[in-house]
């Protein structure tokens, strides 16, 4: 058995690596456990054949349900976990989106409200370096300005903004992770269009880029090839003890600690939890509420291009695109629907992959897949509709009676877009093709429904009976126990959980570091 | 060191290089795909049937996929560790790895769905065969089909065929647009 460590940081993505810096520079001994490969930026090739390796390809997860939440492709493995293939979209989620159920009596309330998140938003956006423009970006919530101008804007984003300013909408620059001038030591993207292979500049905040670094340098240990099956506890079940986990060479290790933190992605932690019951290991740890794998949200995203008489050179930029529209955020927006919806606009797109040129139109084959490689190559646009899915306690992360090679059941999913979250995506897909033709484009499509994020299944509240963390992502019935990343959101909006999964995580690293004397003993 | 002296896929890692290790008369050997084709090498994991069956597919879907070594490629990559993958079909919940699984069950029902429709195997097909069947692969009303969706099927091939043909730096030159890559995998990958 390794020497005890004061926090064990299970995962080494978007929400680890913030615990891991957090607590190291407090003076914590502080162990991460990666579950995959360790890796480097020198490991990131501008290819999207091999960006492949970044995302999960084992069969870790059952999905099943009437939608997937299309865990491989939303997920990763290796050191920086998923966030490393991110496309570093980071707005915030609004003030009603934490109160629905009060407002609107809808959904779920969070266990605060906005104002309580926004100091670690500014703290977050300072240390990663967001660009975007605060005051052309008029939906977003209070908060402190981008430390960055906007990034750029070519032919593509361009030629889309023609088509909203046609149908009365309005655009902004995208808040995105990505800098558009030199910060902190990191260089300014070159705009070559390759973050979803993941960026090895270091100009997208990736987990290699800002929040490890500064946990390494602070004396955290990083330790890949090790998978964790179960947190142990003591005898009545309530102080996490440490973890079990399988090293490389796949024999059993435990691995003692004062404070345990599961961060290893929203299906892995319930996952975990279900596994480490002990007496009662039907229900699992941390589950007092019955509450663990419930609620799992996705968002319905839907891809819309168009064929543009012009040259877009849409293969430059960024992947997560030039510009953004959130006039569909008030929750009642769209008649017979409730929830919100936006559009990044003119995403970077490469000629192969599953959102390149290719796949835009999969039933083009043989010469004519050519022709339409060819011309599409310079002259297609792209952007990406996200629609907000409501919390259905049905939907979830439960064990399958399938195993992997450890012996631990594999995770199942159980998936259904909310009849909202349907009526919200048949919206964006008629506006998107709308928006694209007004715009000037001569053919004009969208894709099927896709699942973009994967949030809930171990989520907050004031409630111990309602759910599964407290407002610190501490779990109610292990006191030393907290869960990072978007597993513990009770409601999706419709925006991207990384930079929100980035706040919540370091408002519990804080919490730990501040409160350390309580939580350790 | 030579690359018999160590581990295989770490061998590939290792180097950075895009190309990936083949078996080149018992030798590990890095190529590309294109230069596997070329050689002629010897198929790890399909039969050499279903890779002539592949390739007459993929090369269907996209012209110059099979020269480009589309079923070296798949073959490579069915050969190894599934979360290493480098094939898109690792991405869909309906594929479940070994992934080898998908493409022989795929390959043999194009096999037999076409001698049941057209009494000959797919790759000596007519043009206007070949498009009749494939039509009906993506609308998914094969008759005599057993295996993985007909639709699911065609597109991992074709995008099998779209890697090897546009996902390279020739492909991109192909296409006149700039790679422009942080890091270039050796070999044009």
């Amino acid at each position: 058995m390794a020497d005890k460590v004061d926090v064990v940081v299970v995962g080494s993505g978007a929400s680890g690596s913030v615990f891991a810096a957090t607590l190291a520079e407090a003076g914590r001994s502080v162990l991460v456990l990666e579950g995959g490969k360790s890796r480097t930026l020198d490991d990131l090739y501008s290819s999207q054949i091999w960006a492949r390796r970044l995302k999960t390809g084992a069969a870790m997860v059952e999905e099943t349900g009437k939608h997937p939440v299309w865990y491989n492709f939303n997920s990763g493995h290796g050191t920086g976990g998923a966030a490393m293939h991110h496309y570093g979209v980071w707005p915030r989620y609004h003030p009603e989106d934490m109160q629905s159920k009060t407002l609107f009596g809808r959904a779920l309330d969070w266990p605060f409200d906005y104002d309580v998140l926004r100091p670690f938003y500014d703290q977050v956006q300072a240390d990663v370096g967001i660009s975007g423009d605060a005051e052309a970006e008029i939906w977003r919530p209070p908060g402190a300005p981008y430390p960055l101008p906007p990034i750029l804007v070519n032919q593509h984003g361009e030629a889309f903004a023609k088509g909203f300013e046609a149908m009365g909408l309005h655009t902004s620059p995208i808040p995105i992770a990505v800098l558009s001038r030199p910060y902190k030591g990191r260089p300014a993207c070159i705009w070559d269009g390759w973050c979803d292979a993941g960026c090895p500049t270091g100009a997208l905040a990736n987990p290699l880029a800002v929040y490890l670094p500064r946990a390494t340098a602070a004396g955290a240990i990083m330790q890949s090839e090790s998978t964790v099956t179960r947190v142990l506890t003591n005898k009545r079940g309530d102080r996490a003890t440490g973890v079990e986990y399988f090293d490389a060479q796949g024999n059993r290790q435990v691995q003692e600690a004062d404070a345990v933190v599961l961060a290893a992605f929203t299906v892995e932690n319930p996952r975990i939890l279900l596994n480490s019951g002990s007496g009662s290991a039907d229900s699992g740890l941390a589950n007092s509420s019955g509450l663990v794998g419930k609620y799992l949200l996705s968002h319905a995203a839907i891809m819309v291009y168009g064929m543009f008489p012009q040259e877009t050179n849409s293969f430059f930029g960024a992947t997560g695109g030039q510009l953004f529209n959130q006039d569909g955020y008030p929750k009642y927006s769209d008649p017979g629907a409730y929830g919100s919806r936006q559009w990044e606009i003119g995403l970077a797109t490469k000629p192969n992959d599953l959102l390149g040129i290719a796949m835009s139109r999969p039933d083009i084959y043989g010469e004519a897949l050519h022709k339409f490689m060819r011309d599409a190559a310079r002259h297609i646009g792209a952007m990406v509709g996200v629609c907000e899915d409501q919390p259905n306690v049905d939907n979830r992360v439960e064990l399958s009676s399938e195993k992997d090679r450890y012996g631990m059941p594999l995770a199942r999913t159980v998936y259904e877009y909310s009849a909202d979250a349907m009526k919200l995506w048949d919206a964006s897909a008629k506006e998107g093709v709308a928006i694209t033709k007004a715009a000037g484009a001569t053919d004009a499509w969208h894709g099927p429904l896709g699942g973009q994020h994967i949030m809930g299944g171990t989520i907050m509240g004031r409630d111990p009976k309602q759910s599964v963390v407290d407002r610190y992502s501490r779990t109610h019935d292990v006191e030393n126990l907290f869960i990072g990343g978007g597993g513990v959101f009770p409601t999706s909006s419709c925006v991207n959980s990384t930079f929100t999964l980035h706040a919540t995580s370091l408002m519990s690293a804080q919490h730990i570091r501040d409160q350390w004397s309580e939580i350790s003993t | 060191m030579t690359p018999d002296d160590i581990n295989r896929r770490k061998f590939v890692r290792n180097t950075g290089l895009g190309a990936l290790l083949f078996n080149v008369a018992g030798i590990p050997t890095l190529l590309t795909p294109r230069a596997a084709y070329s050689k002629g090498v010897t198929l790890q994991t399909l039969s050499a049937e279903e890779g002539l069956q592949l390739a007459n597919f993929a090369d269907h879907l996209l012209p110059g996929a099979a020269a480009a070594g589309v079923t070296q490629f798949v073959d490579q990559q069915l050969d190894i560790d599934p979360q290493e993958c480098l094939l898109m079909c690792k991405y869909f919940p309906d594929i479940k790895a070994p992934f080898l699984n998908f493409y022989r069950n795929g390959i043999g029902a194009l096999s037999n769905a076409s001698s049941e429709k057209f009494g000959k195997p797919f790759g000596e097909l007519t043009l206007e065969q070949k498009n009749v069947f494939t039509d009906s692969l993506w609308r998914g009303d094969v008759s005599g089909w057993s295996g993985p969706p007909p639709p699911l099927f065609y597109m991992m091939v074709r995008s099998d065929a779209v890697d090897v043909v546009y996902g390279t730096k020739e492909g991109f030159d192909e296409l006149n647009i700039p790679y422009m890559a942080h890091i270039m995998p050796e070999e044009k990958w």
